[in-house]
């Protein structure tokens, strides 16, 4: 295939293309767009274009991966180059920890984050609480009721995600939420079916 | 400590120096001065250039012009301007200053 890198063209197999388009990819994710990180991701694709020039020459040939390979290793990763002070700092997070305060976590949720926002605010697996609250619904019922309260006074926390993943996910949500319901509904049918049965043997074996 | 980090800056602020430095002496093509920063290990990977002659630019350190190439896309000579010019002067006094502060201070420890 016929490739044009800022009016150089080139020659060379999809392959080849595959791994240079990955790597020029990945220079230009990992230096963005704001600022000068157009015009930086165009000079590093203009010199790629020279240097994968010379090493073909007046040859004519195809590019092979062994030249992708040499102009990557001269350019290299862009994790080896990118400035990090332009990125957000990540210890700027830590310095003055807000105040632990409770909330429902909307990007781990499978109702209304009350577990995971319960988890996250004594630090453990979200698993743990959900754990004691299906047991606590299963035997009393009084889960259910406290879920709930908790649902309605706990403000929900702010979340990380877009608006399309949100969408998603609810969509995603809807699905899980049926099935715990029909595991729900079927659990207690076959309780119900147990009990029953054992109801019946116990008579059956009670002295008349 | 991190001496990782710590070395990783002081190559950095000196980079800057050497890179203004480089340019001042003729108008220049990055990868022509590439070689040079690579034996003295100041630089590892050509990548690392770019984003800092940009930033270079942007601070108004530097500007360059347009050179059609035969080996290719046409290339960006970058020279120093004016500020530019008074920056390396106020480098080169901070490094002369910092060889002998830090030579001293090493020599008397040892």
């Amino acid at each position: 295939m016929t490739i044009n890198m800022q009016g150089a063209v080139f020659e060379m197999e999809e392959e080849v293309w595959e791994k240079l388009k990955t790597y020029m990819e990945s220079i230009k994710r990992s230096i963005g767009t704001a600022g000068n990180g157009y015009e930086i991701s165009v000079d590093i694709e203009n010199r790629l274009a020279e240097m994968l020039n010379e090493r073909i020459g007046s040859a004519k040939r195809k590019l092979t991966i062994e030249d992708i390979d040499h102009v990557i290793s001269s350019m290299g990763q862009p994790r080896d180059f990118v400035e990090t002070e332009d990125l957000p700092a990540e210890n700027s997070l830590n310095e003055n920890p807000p105040r632990k305060r409770l909330v429902r976590d909307p990007d781990d949720k499978i109702l209304g984050g009350v577990c995971s926002g319960i988890a996250a605010y004594f630090n453990i697996d979200p698993i743990f609480i959900r754990v004691l609250v299906a047991i606590a619904v299963l035997f009393s019922g009084a889960g259910i009721i406290l879920y709930v309260v908790f649902w309605m006074i706990v403000p929900e926390g702010g979340t990380t995600k877009t608006k399309e993943e949100l969408q998603r996910e609810k969509l995603k949500r809807t699905k899980r939420v049926r099935l715990i319901l029909w595991t729900m509904l079927l659990g207690a049918i076959s309780l119900l079916l147990i009990y029953i049965l054992l109801a019946h043997q116990v008579r059956a074996h009670l002295p008349i | 400590m991190d001496f990782v980090n710590a070395t990783a800056q002081m190559r950095k602020g000196i980079l800057q120096f050497c890179i203004l430095a480089l340019i001042a002496e003729e108008e220049v093509y990055p990868s022509d001065i590439i070689q040079k920063l690579k034996q003295s290990k100041l630089i590892v990977v050509e990548g690392t250039l770019y984003p800092l002659l940009a930033r270079l630019k942007t601070e108004g350190l530097l500007s360059y012009r347009w050179i059609e190439s035969t080996a290719g896309p046409p290339r960006k000579y970058y020279r120093l301007t004016k500020s530019g010019e008074a920056g390396l002067q106020q480098l080169r006094k901070t490094w002369q200053e910092l060889e002998l502060a830090v030579n001293s201070i090493i020599k008397e420890s040892e």
